[in-house]
Order: structure tokens, then sequence, then C-alpha cells
């Protein structure tokens, strides 16, 4: 290596993997000079701060890209139109430019009469160290606090331990997971729906997304492996290190692709997709708490059933037979689960799996080749037939029985687009409906902007017939319009509503910026009424008054095993539907009781019910296992009564049971034969 | 941060997959306008071209073909940036643009005055008027390697040249730089 042009790039090379410039410049042979002056000029060269595109350039272009890709995938679904086009032609990128200026006109009309800072997430909450840039500027990154807002373009990283609720205007959420990176490309409002793509690189989020009720929405996220895409739903996704995503649903469906091809997943089930690859054939999941009986090399007995465990499988510790453990994994096949993590536990144990229901007999069904016991306590809901996909909620009795609590329908919604045109109704005149907005005032404390309160409509009439028919609620602010964006009411319309039928709606606001500024205590006065209802058009119900109090004062704590809710068994009184009070348990001793900080499964439960972090380890700290935390929330979203109400009832000394059938909502009155029509 | 642009991606940004377009798009247009801007010199140039190479791009995805199955991402980044070669060539066909000369024949050679000029100082208005200055070639080389910072491998297969002769490119760029950096003063 005699010649200049060698050594140059030998020393070059150094220089780039890293070398300090000194120590480069040294091993420059002496009689090769001249190529000192070379290395020290490239590399000011690489020092420079060499310049960017105009951020709103990159954000311009971006889209103008988008506009020609939804052009060229038009062109390639029609291949012959495609050879005669050539590459992109001039008069397309015209045509999109054009269509872009005219886009820009009308989106920003339309959102100049809403008066209302579109195309916008906000940072609802966050634990944690949180950050934000821009694709543009790489590298660049800021802290994020509460109440900040999320453009398009925007990318989040979360630290360890970290945690973020990104709230979108319809109310949709994504909720990061600590160790995070994600890439909003797109956060747009579209009519009354949102167009939302993300890209989450790394790390954990999980989703709630409010259904489209035109099916006009998006809502996408991107990984590197795959895409799910969804209509409104629940879920979350895992990226892997290796690349891999998981993607798992709650709720609904959802549709991931791989490399080409996809596949639906439902609720209960999850699919892993593995880079350049397609998406694996969806298994459904459980988690379930007992101790173990047996430790193989590759499978462990858990509440006495053989679980499997492989090299990704996380353990914590280093738990031993006898130890109370809570594993939560994937049901591959018969006879096959598969644990994914396994964590040491208290609490009473409550477990949970989805499945599909292969046998129902009396009293034991069999759902996913496991046989449960069904008494009469067994909450089943509706519809549950042989073949059905459900999420069974169970403990396990002293005998080695798995006593079903309760069998739920994972039945859902399904992706496919619904039919947009509106069934024509025709009113009935021999319907009497007496629809009810109950309660018709709630109160509720807000600090950020949105704020949700959700309220119920009753058909009050008792007759078979009375059926209410095509329902709209309407809203308008009563004081302080100023403060208000919008309003939204989710859903807001309802084709019959039957006697004794009630619907319940939830109602987001979205506050203006001065909300920021006002004071604590001022009001936002909100009513929400029934704009439509056509059997009985002139008999339009009262309205229901919400106000909004602002309060930005942190909200008292319980602590330790203190719950200052009287806990009742009386369900009745405690299903007021006053907003839900957001209470977060701090833990007594935080390092003490919740073994690896953070506890993945306390992660896993913060982010499926959009808490922090904290909130859950509290629970946990109380006693309380992390089946039975998982079961409180979800009967805290089904019943809308706060959590903390919920483990009260339990405190009381009510069994899980009892407790679900207490918050089950009450069935509709028995309907009267009618001897005659009226009118 | 950034992680490797897997195969599964391409094949998807072939596929005309949004997301994946998005991606390669945020992952190099940063680095086709610096590399746009400092071979035209014009920012406003720059930003227009820039567009119209991933118009092409996009365009032209499903017949990309992956030259190094050991290396998509290298594969496609030098694809990418011959692209915006062509299309640069295509702009200064259109524009009528005059060849640069080689300031290596026309300027003094005398070493010793030209290290007082050199050191002075570096800015990006000086480096971007030198390297006007610099023959198409050696500016080429210049941008690829010490700007975007390609390896010798990338830049060869960016400029369809072997490696030796970007080699010797680069140092005969480099000398010509500095005799440009000191004309300028």
């Amino acid at each position: 290596m005699n010649h200049p042009d060698e050594i140059f790039q030998h020393l070059m090379a150094a220089l780039e993997s890293g070398e300090p410039l000194e120590n480069v410049l040294a091993r420059v042979p002496k009689d090769q000079s001249e190529l000192a002056k070379e290395i020290k000029l490239a590399a000011q060269i690489r020092q420079l701060p060499h310049p960017n595109p105009e951020a709103s350039y990159s954000f311009r272009s971006l889209k103008q890209l988008e506009g020609a890709i939804m052009n060229t995938t038009q062109h390639r679904s029609a291949p012959e139109n495609r050879k005669k086009t050539g590459l992109f032609p001039a008069f397309a990128i015209s045509a999109v430019l054009i269509l872009a200026i005219f886009s820009i006109g009308i989106v920003g009309g339309w959102l100049l009469m809403r008066g209302m800072a579109a195309n916008t997430a906000i940072v609802k909450s966050l634990n944690g160290t949180i950050e934000a840039g821009t694709m543009s500027r790489p590298g660049e990154w800021h802290a994020l606090k509460q109440g900040a807002k999320i453009h398009s373009g925007d990318q989040v990283r979360t630290g360890t331990q970290s945690t973020a609720i990104i709230e979108f205007s319809d109310g949709s959420q994504a909720i990061l997971g600590p160790q995070s990176f994600v890439v909003f490309d797109t956060i747009e409002d579209q009519a009354d729906e949102i167009n939302v793509t993300m890209t989450q690189k790394l790390g954990r989020s999980s989703h709630r997304v409010v259904p489209f009720l035109d099916n006009l929405g998006t809502y996408i996220v991107d990984t590197p492996s795959g895409t799910a895409s969804v209509k409104g739903t629940e879920f979350s996704v895992d990226v892997f290190d290796t690349g891999t995503s998981r993607f798992a649903v709650d709720r609904g469906e959802v549709l991931v692709t791989g490399s080409s091809q996809e596949v639906r997943v439902s609720a209960g089930q999850v699919t892993d997709v593995d880079p350049g690859e397609e998406p694996e054939s969806p298994t459904y999941q459980f988690s379930l708490q007992g101790s173990i009986g047996e430790k193989n090399p590759t499978n462990w007995m858990i509440a006495g059933l053989r679980i499997e465990i492989s090299a990704e499988t996380y353990i914590l510790g280093n738990p031993v037979i006898g130890d109370q453990v809570y594993v939560s994994g994937r049901i591959l096949g018969d006879d096959l689960w598969l644990a994914d993590q396994i964590v040491p536990v208290g609490g009473e144990a409550i477990s949970n799996i989805t499945g599909v229901v292969e046998e129902i007999g009396s009293p034991y069904w069999q759902i996913s080749g496991v046989t449960f016991l069904v008494t009469e306590d067994t909450l089943v809901s509706e519809g549950v037939e042989n073949e059905t996909p459900v999420k069974v909620i169970f403990s396990i009795l002293d005998t080695g029985e798995w006593l079903a609590l309760s069998i739920t329908s994972l039945k859902e919604e399904s992706i496919e687009p619904e039919p947009t045109a509106t069934p024509e109704l025709t009113p009935d005149p021999n319907a009497d409906p007496s629809l009810s907005l109950v309660p018709d005032e709630l109160v509720a404390e807000a600090c950020t902007s949105p704020a949700s309160v959700t309220g119920k409509l009753v058909n009050m009439a008792e007759e078979p017939d009375d059926y209410a028919a095509g329902v709209v609620l309407g809203s308008i602010v009563e004081s302080n319009p100023g403060l208000v964006n919008r309003v939204k009411i989710v859903p807001n319309r309802w084709e019959r509503i039957d006697p004794g039928e009630e619907v319940v709606f939830k109602v987001g606001v979205e506050f203006s910026p001065a909300w920021i500024d006002a004071v604590q205590g001022t009001e936002v006065k909100i009513q929400v009424f029934v704009a439509q209802e056509i059997n009985r058009p002139d008999h339009l119900p009262g309205r229901l008054t919400i106000t909004f109090t602002k309060n930005c004062v942190a909200t008292p704590t319980p602590t330790g095993t203190q719950i200052t809710e009287t806990p009742t068994a009386t369900p009745e009184t405690t299903l007021t539907p006053t907003p839900t009070v957001e209470i977060t348990p701090t833990p007594e001793k935080e390092t003490t009781c919740t073994g690896a900080n953070p506890h993945p499964t306390g992660t896993t439960l913060a982010l499926r019910y959009g808490v922090p972090y904290e909130e859950i380890m509290g629970w946990f700290c109380q006693g309380f296992g992390f089946g039975e935390i998982d079961l409180a929330y979800s009967l805290s979203l089904q019943s809308g009564v706060p959590v903390d109400q919920i483990f009260a009832m339990k405190s009381s000394g009510m069994g899980w049971g009892n407790i679900k059938k207490a918050l089950a909502p009450k069935t509709p009155p028995e309907k009267k034969p009618k001897p005659t029509k009226k009118k | 941060m950034q992680i490797p642009l897997s195969t599964s991606m391409i094949k998807r940004a072939r596929n005309g997959n949004l997301q994946a377009i998005r991606e390669i798009y945020e992952r190099w247009h940063v680095q086709v306008y610096r590399y746009l801007l400092y071979r035209t010199g014009d920012h406003a140039a720059a930003e227009d071209i820039t567009s119209e190479v991933f118009l092409k791009v996009l365009n032209a995805l499903p017949d990309f073909e992956i030259k190094h199955p050991h290396n998509e991402e290298q594969s496609l980044k030098a694809w990418i940036f011959q692209i915006a070669r062509h299309t640069l060539i295509d702009h200064f066909r259109k524009n009528d643009r005059r060849k640069t000369v080689a300031l290596s024949e026309h300027l003094p050679m005398e070493s010793a005055p030209l290290e007082q000029f050199v050191e002075q100082g570096l800015t990006i208005e000086r480096l971007k008027s030198a390297l006007m200055k610099l023959p198409e070639d050696q500016r080429e080389t210049l941008i690829l390697r010490f700007i975007l910072g390609f390896p010798i491998s990338e830049t060869a297969a960016t400029m369809q040249r072997s490696e030796d002769s970007i080699k010797g490119l680069q140092r005969r760029a480099l000398q010509a730089l500095r005799i440009s950096l000191a004309h300028l003063e």
C-alpha cells in the first residue's frame, strides 16, 4: 500500500470510523505530507453544518408524494394504462399540485369555519421522559409536556419507565410504552373522522380507536415488518429488537399486512410478523395466575396446565415450585400453550383466556381445548354459541376445576366498509316513544383538552311498539363558547331504540387555546339534546346540561390500603353516571412491592387501559393481583363505574362473580302485551 | 436510532405501500437535497429537483432490482442517487448550463500561499462557491464522499465507476478544492 491514493483512503477510513484527526494525521508518512492537508480539508468538510431543506418544504413535498402514491396505485391496478403513461408524466404532477392546492383551500376554509386548530393530536398525559423531534431535523429532540401538540411529521420517543397518552381530535388514543419510538406520519381531521398514520419503529404501543361512523377515517400503525389498519378497535403493537412486530387485538378487528399478504386479526387474537415475511396465522391469547407445579427445561406446569417455555419467554426472577405466578402467552394449537412472560405475583388468582367455544354442555363447556365449569352464576353474554370467539374470565377452584366467572362474546364490528347510504326510515305513526336523557345534568372537572363524559339516552316507553326511530343527538355550547373548539358526540345517531332500551354516548369537548389561560373554576356549559326522532318529531325530550369546570389542581390520591370511597354492595347506588374521577394510587413502597421496575405486566395493563403505570402498580401494591386489576379495569370500562369503586366493592368482601353481576347492565323491562293500538 | 431498512420494507415500497415509500423519503430526502444543493448551488432548484427525484423514484420502484442481496439498503440508496444524478443532468440540459472549467488548468499552483487561505476557516458559503468551480466529477465525488459521508463503495456504485477510480478522484478533487478555496480570497 505505497500508492498515495491507497494511503489516503486508508487514513480516511480510520477517520470515518471515529479515530481522532490528530491520531490520523500522526500516521501520515513523512514523505507524503501533502496527504495531511487533504485529510484536514476532508475533515473540515465533514464537520460543517450542511444545510437542510426547509421544514415546510419537506412537509409539502411529502404531501405531494403521497398524492402521487395514490395516483400511482391506481395506475398499478391498471397495468395497461401504466405502460402507456411511462414515467410519471408532467400533467400528472400538475394534477397532483392542482389537487393539493384545491384540497388545501377546501380544508383550510373548513378549518376556518370550525375555528379550531386541526390536524394535531395532544399529549393527554405522560410519565417519565418523553421527547419529540421532526423528520426534517434528525437528531434534534426536545422534551414534551402535558398538553403539547403533535403534528404530522413529528416523532416521539419515550425513555425507560416512561409512557405517554397521545389523544386525537375524535378521542382516539395512542398510548406509547417505555423505550418506544413512533413517527406520526399523518394526523389529519377529515369531516368528523381522523386520518392517522404512524410508524412504530421500536417499543410498544396500545391503541383505542373510536369507531369511524362514516368509514372515511383511517388509523394505520406501520412497523418495519407489518402494518395494522383499523376502523375502530383496541389493539397493541410491539416492535422487538429483531424487527419482528406483534399485533394483539383486544376489541374489534385489525387488518395486518406483511410483505404482500394480509390477515384479519380478531378480538383476543395475536399475530407476529417477521421482517420480510408474511403475518403468522392469528392465535388466541391467554393470561392466567396459579402456582407452579413442575419446572422442566421446555415446559412448566402452572395451575395444572402444561405451558411451553421458549428462548424468547421473559421470566422475571427465579420463581420456584409452589410460587404464584402470572403467565401470559399464546395458544398455538391443541395442548400447545406458549408462555411469552412469567412473573411472580400475589393476590387472588383471576385469569382469562380468549378462544373459540367448541362445545356447550351442562355444567361444562369446552373452549379452545379447555374445560370450564359454567354455573348459573356465570355471566354469559348474548349470542354465545358454538364457534363463537369469546373471552373467559375464570378462577381456579381448589378442586383444580376452572370456574368461568364470565364468558363474553368477542364478535364485534367488521372492518369491512359499512354501507354508507343511510337507510330510508319511514315514520311509524303508531309508535309513541318516550326518550329521556339520563341524568339531565352532569358535572365534570377538566384541566387539559380534550375532556369527555358519558351520558345515556333511554326510551322509557313500555309498550313494545313504542320504539324510537332515526334518533340524532345535537349539542350547543351554552356558556363560554370561546373556550370550546368543538363538541363531538359518539355515537350521535341510532336507527332504532326499543322501549326499555338505553344507549350510551360519549360527549367529547375539545377546548380552545384560551382554555389554557382560563382561571381555576371557569365553567363551560354544553347542552345535549335530541335533535331528531321521526316517529314523534313534535315530542322531543328535555336536555342534558354538562358543566365542565376548570380544575388543574392535582386530585388527592389514595395511598396504601386507604380507600376513601365507601364500598357498597348495592350497585344501583354506584351506577350514577357521573364522570369518572381520575385517581392515581401511589404505591406505598414502590421498590419493595413491584419487583422489577418497571414491572412488565404493570406496563402491559397500563397500556391496555391507558392509565399511568404508577396507577396500576398502586393497586398491585395494595395487594390486588394482576388478574384482578385487569378484571377491575375491564369491568370499569364496560359499566362506566370508576375503577376505585370496583376495588372498594372487592375490599368490602364481595366476590368477583357478584361484582360482575352487580355491574351488569339492567335488562330492559319485560314488554307487556299491548291489547290495542293507541291513537 | 435509525434501523436498517428491511427487505420487507423495500418489497412493500415496490408494491406501492404508502408507509414504506414515506420511510424511503424520510430516510433520504435530506441527503438528496444536499447533493443537489451543492451540485447546483441553488437552494430553490435543489428543492424542486428533490421533489422530482422522489416522484421518479415512486414511479420506477416497481422496476427496482436489488443488486446487492446482502445489502438491499445500499442498493436502493445507490439507485436513488443515480436517479438524482440523471434528473440533475436533465435539469442542466434544459437550462443550458455552462460547463465548469477545471481550475487546476488555470490557477497558479504555488502551494505556500494556499495554506493560509485554506486555514482561514471553511464555511458553507465558501465551500459552495469553491465547489462550483470544480469539474462535475470532482465536485460529485467530494459531495458524496465528504458531505454525504458515502463510503467508497457507495460512491462508486452511485457514480457507476470503479472503487479505484474514486480513490484517485477524491484526492484530485480535494487538491483542486484547496486551490479553488484559495482562489476565492
